[in-house]
């Protein structure tokens, strides 16, 4: 049946949540910004000076469709970020200090060796007031309380956590699966905390606090389709060597990869319903077009830091090639030309060298700001099972529907029926009374199933309206930032070339 | 169509001369390709004009291939040792690369730059072979070329032959590895200067070619991602979808910047850097020449020191031989002193093509990083400024 109602009722637009919210001493505060560099970009100008903006926009947040006026804001890897929403407790979520412990197995693991050991982390929060909660948890701890807020959320989008990854014992032994662990999970506790409803849950705040760990569900996850648990190809991720000079640019796609491979296997066919809403489907078609332009944008994006990354390369090698002969004809000058030669291979070279850094900023920037458009494909998996839980409730309430009909038949047939006798007329109307209490309860499980069918349609056109604001906002935030970028890293670049052109002018007159 | 000219460099093109002066002026334009298949080629036009003497006229045309290009190269090798022949393209390309845009007109500057070398040579530029290549008729230019390159050699080569292999020869037989070389301080440290310059030079040739590359990879990516970006705006709709539209736009026209920047770089740096290595090779060449005539003079000396040791015993002891030893003797010292002018020749020629050289690179090399200077600059400002215009709408976007 249904999971846990408690949560589900904790209803977006409830808005004495929010000012349950508003009445918590909180300060303008931060919310869980992953700490993760390669992820967040560093204030741009415009997103700095917000900070006091959003700070003073704090009461007068809500209006009244419970729709914040947001502040679009860039996260920063190291200052306290004012986000769209405030959160009362969370500032900062790190996952660090991956250690292995071995386990006693049983069984066929006990058997095979190295298979019955697992490796923790060390989940470290913030809060606001300066606290901080240590506590460790293994990966199946996340598992367990992803499926518990996938479970407590219906109809929101909640953040889908990291595969799992299948692999063997030893694989799973390797220190850069580990490591990216680390750097995925951060990430995943950092957007569950962004999220308005869902990281505000008690679950999620047991889970970061309670040393204790919270209760494994019993396997109860009406959404999670088995597709994607069970069967999640073994693309063993082989883990990618960082490139050389720095960022492990592909590394950190090397997930997003993983999920989009798991998003579009895990489309199963959805369940014949009778979804009637012409709004809703409109938004649906809607994501799912922008779902295939975030893919097709993703590819190219990624395409585009690798030329820009090869470009900063062979500039860098071209300098130092060019080094090379400078001192080379240097040491072995013998007339004037020569060593003029020399000094001007010199010039070139070290302004190749200094260009080749210019660009290697240039690359970094882009890749922060390119993040965006891979963060928002990781959320259309939740928005996926968001729409399939409003399929599920729907079904749901559909098959009541007919048990009820076929209850009601039931009864209505045994009323028509004439008796012969006491014994029969009382046997009869036992049945009947029965199967009439069987019919208040469904109708109760019925009437139940519609609200929270209603519950999960509102909670499914809030969320929409969410994810289109700031998907909007975040779009031309990092397109900002993108452009800017590239405007401050080109023009220094000309500048080295125009000055290194002034230069050699001459060679150039006395040719002409 | 690729038209990014060379700039004018220095010597090699014919300068604006005042009227009445005496001028040459050489062009090689035109390449067709002709026949087909296998046997295909390019075929160019080679335009003299010119108001000297020596030629035949004011204007000539004529119409000559690669292997006339090698004929002519090979002629002046032959007659002027010492000197560093201007260098030619390479002959064989890939096959599949060997008609491309690119290719040709890399060809065609390439070959123009050598006529034009030769043209402003102060001794290359009296060759007879010159003015053949010049001016010769088609019919005639085939002959030469075939007779000169076959068998036919005239009775010096034949004897110059025949001592280069008595040489070979002799050193096998008496087991020394390589022949006599000349090894003064000085020419040892030209010989190591020259071999490293070289690997130097073809490592910064191959990392030019390679920026050419990464430059039309940049530019393909841009405009993949532009496109990417449109369609990413449409979703949206609204005013973000027409300033992503904007933004996917600059991106595409970033790319044919890019794009032409990569052929700039090609004509303008990566052939001058390729042009460099062939100088050093020609360099070598003539180093190989040189050392071939110091054996020579060596040898021809050292038989001639010998020979005149046993003409003194010879004297008293065999009389009526010594006359004829006498002849023979003279013979040889007339053989040694020719032997060893050509090999003073050699050295006192390449010195000054060396100081040439130096001269003339550093001013080719300082042109190819200006051109490369201006370039860059130029495109960085491009994107700069692209960038920058697309920034008012975004500001806009976001504040609404």
């Amino acid at each position: 049946m249904m999971a846990a109602e408690s949560s589900a009722t904790e209803n977006y637009p409830a808005d004495e949540h929010l000012e349950t919210l508003a009445l918590d001493s909180s300060p303008p505060a931060s919310v869980a910004a992953s700490t993760d560099p390669l992820l967040h970009p560093p204030p741009s100008p415009s997103s700095t000076s917000s900070h006091p903006a959003a700070a003073a926009n704090h009461d007068a947040f809500i209006d009244e469709d419970g729709e914040a006026d947001f502040v679009p804001v860039l996260p920063t890897p190291d200052a306290p970020v004012i986000s769209r929403e405030p959160s009362p407790e969370f500032y900062q979520i790190t996952v660090s200090d991956p250690r292995k412990h071995e386990e006693a197995a049983t069984g066929a693991a006990g058997v095979i060796p190295g298979s019955g050991s697992y490796f923790s982390y060390l989940v470290t929060t913030q809060i606001a007031d300066g606290g901080e909660f240590c506590v460790r948890r293994r990966f199946r701890d996340v598992v367990a309380l992803a499926d518990r807020l996938a479970a407590t959320h219906r109809g929101l989008f909640v953040p889908a956590r990291p595969d799992k990854n299948i692999v063997e014992g030893h694989v799973m032994q390797r220190h850069d699966f580990v490591n990216q662990r680390c750097v995925s999970l951060q990430r995943y506790l950092c957007r569950v905390a962004a999220h308005p409803i869902v990281g505000r849950s008690d679950d999620f705040h047991t889970f970061l606090t309670e040393p204790s760990g919270i209760p494994t569900s019993e396997g109860e996850s009406p959404r999670h389709n088995p597709a994607i648990t069970a069967t999640t190809p073994t693309a063993v991720t082989t883990p990618t060597t960082p490139a050389k000079g720095g960022r492990d640019i592909f590394g950190m796609f090397k997930d997003l990869k993983q999920t989009v491979a798991n998003g579009l296997m895990a489309v199963r066919p959805p369940p014949v319903e009778e979804e009637t809403d012409a709004k809703f489907l409109a938004h649906k078609a809607k994501l799912e077009e922008l779902e295939q332009q975030l893919t097709a944008t993703s590819q190219q994006a990624v395409a585009l830091v690798k030329a820009h990354d090869d470009l900063k390369t062979t500039t860098a090698l071209l300098g130092m090639t060019f080094l090379k002969l400078a001192k080379f004809e240097k040491g072995q000058s013998t007339c004037t030309p020569q060593r003029s030669r020399a000094a001007d291979i010199n010039n070139f070279a070290n302004a190749a060298v200094k260009v080749s850094r210019s660009q290697s900023s240039l690359d970094a920037e882009i890749v922060k700001h390119l993040e965006t458009i891979h963060k928002y494909l990781r959320m259309m998996t939740s928005v996926r099972n968001a729409f399939t839980d409003r399929s599920n409730a729907l079904l749901h309430i559909q098959s009541l529907s007919s048990d009820l009909f076929t209850l009601h038949s039931r009864v209505a047939k045994l009323e028509s029926v004439s008796s012969r006798g006491i014994d029969q007329e009382r046997s009869r109307y036992q049945k009947v009374a029965e199967l009439k209490e069987t019919i208040r309860t469904a109708e109760d499980a019925k009437s139940h199933a519609r609200k929270e069918y209603e519950l999960i349609k509102e909670n499914n056109m809030n969320e929409i309206k969410r994810f289109n604001k700031e998907i909007r906002q975040d779009l031309v935030g990092m397109m900002k930032g993108f452009v800017i970028n590239q405007v401050e890293y080109s023009d220094k670049i000309a500048t080295i070339w125009a000055k290194l052109a002034e230069e050699t002018k001459g060679y150039a007159d006395r040719s002409s | 169509m690729i038209s990014a000219e060379r700039s004018q460099s220095q010597s090699p093109r014919s300068p604006v001369a005042a009227a009445g002066a005496p001028f040459l002026s050489i062009s090689v334009t035109d390449p067709v390709k002709m026949g087909t298949g296998v046997q295909s080629y390019i075929s160019y036009r080679v335009i003299t004009k010119t108001n000297l003497s020596e030629f035949e006229g004011g204007e000539k045309i004529v119409i000559r291939r690669y292997s006339d290009f090698e004929w002519l190269h090979d002629r002046l090798s032959e007659k002027f040792k010492g000197i560093f022949i201007p260098p030619l393209p390479e002959k064989n390309a890939v096959e599949k690369f060997r008609f491309s845009k690119e290719f040709i007109e890399l060809r065609r500057q390439a070959l123009d730059l050598f006529v034009n070398r030769i043209a402003s040579h102060p001794d290359l530029k009296q060759s007879e072979d010159f003015r053949t290549f010049l001016q010769a008729d088609e019919e005639k230019m085939d002959r030469a070329r075939s007779y000169e390159s076959g068998i036919f050699k005239k009775p010096a080569d034949f004897l110059q032959m025949f001592k280069d292999v008595q040489s070979k020869v002799s050193d096998v037989v008496l087991g020394k590895e390589k022949p006599v070389e000349e090894s003064t301080p000085e020419y040892e440290k030209l010989k190591h200067y020259i071999f490293e310059l070289e690997n130097h030079l073809a490592e910064a040739q191959k990392q030019a070619f390679r920026l050419v590359k990464r430059h039309r990879e940049l530019g393909q990516s841009l405009a993949d991602f532009g496109k990417a970006i449109k369609l990413l705006g449409a979703c949206e709709g609204d005013s973000l979808e027409k300033v992503f539209s904007e933004v996917g736009s600059k991106s595409e026209m970033l790319s044919i910047k890019l794009q032409r920047e990569a052929d700039n770089l090609l004509f303008n740096f990566e052939e001058p850097l390729k042009d460099y290595v062939r100088a050093v090779q020609s360099i070598k060449a003539t180093m190989l020449d040189r050392a071939n005539a110091f054996r020579q003079h060596f040898d021809l000396d050292q038989e001639r020191k010998y020979k005149e040791l046993n003409l003194e015993k010879l004297k008293f002891m065999n009389p009526e031989k010594f006359s004829e030893s006498e002849l023979e003797f003279s013979e040889l010292k007339a053989a040694s002193e020719e032997a060893t002018k050509r090999y003073d020749h050699i050295v006192s020629v390449m010195n000054e093509e060396l100081a040439r050289f130096q001269e003339q690179k550093t001013a080719d090399i300082g042109l190819a990083f200006h051109e490369f200077a201006k370039g860059q600059a130029k495109l960085a400002k491009d994107i700069a400024d692209a960038w920058r215009s697309v920034l008012p709408k975004l500001e806009a976007c976001s504040t609404s």
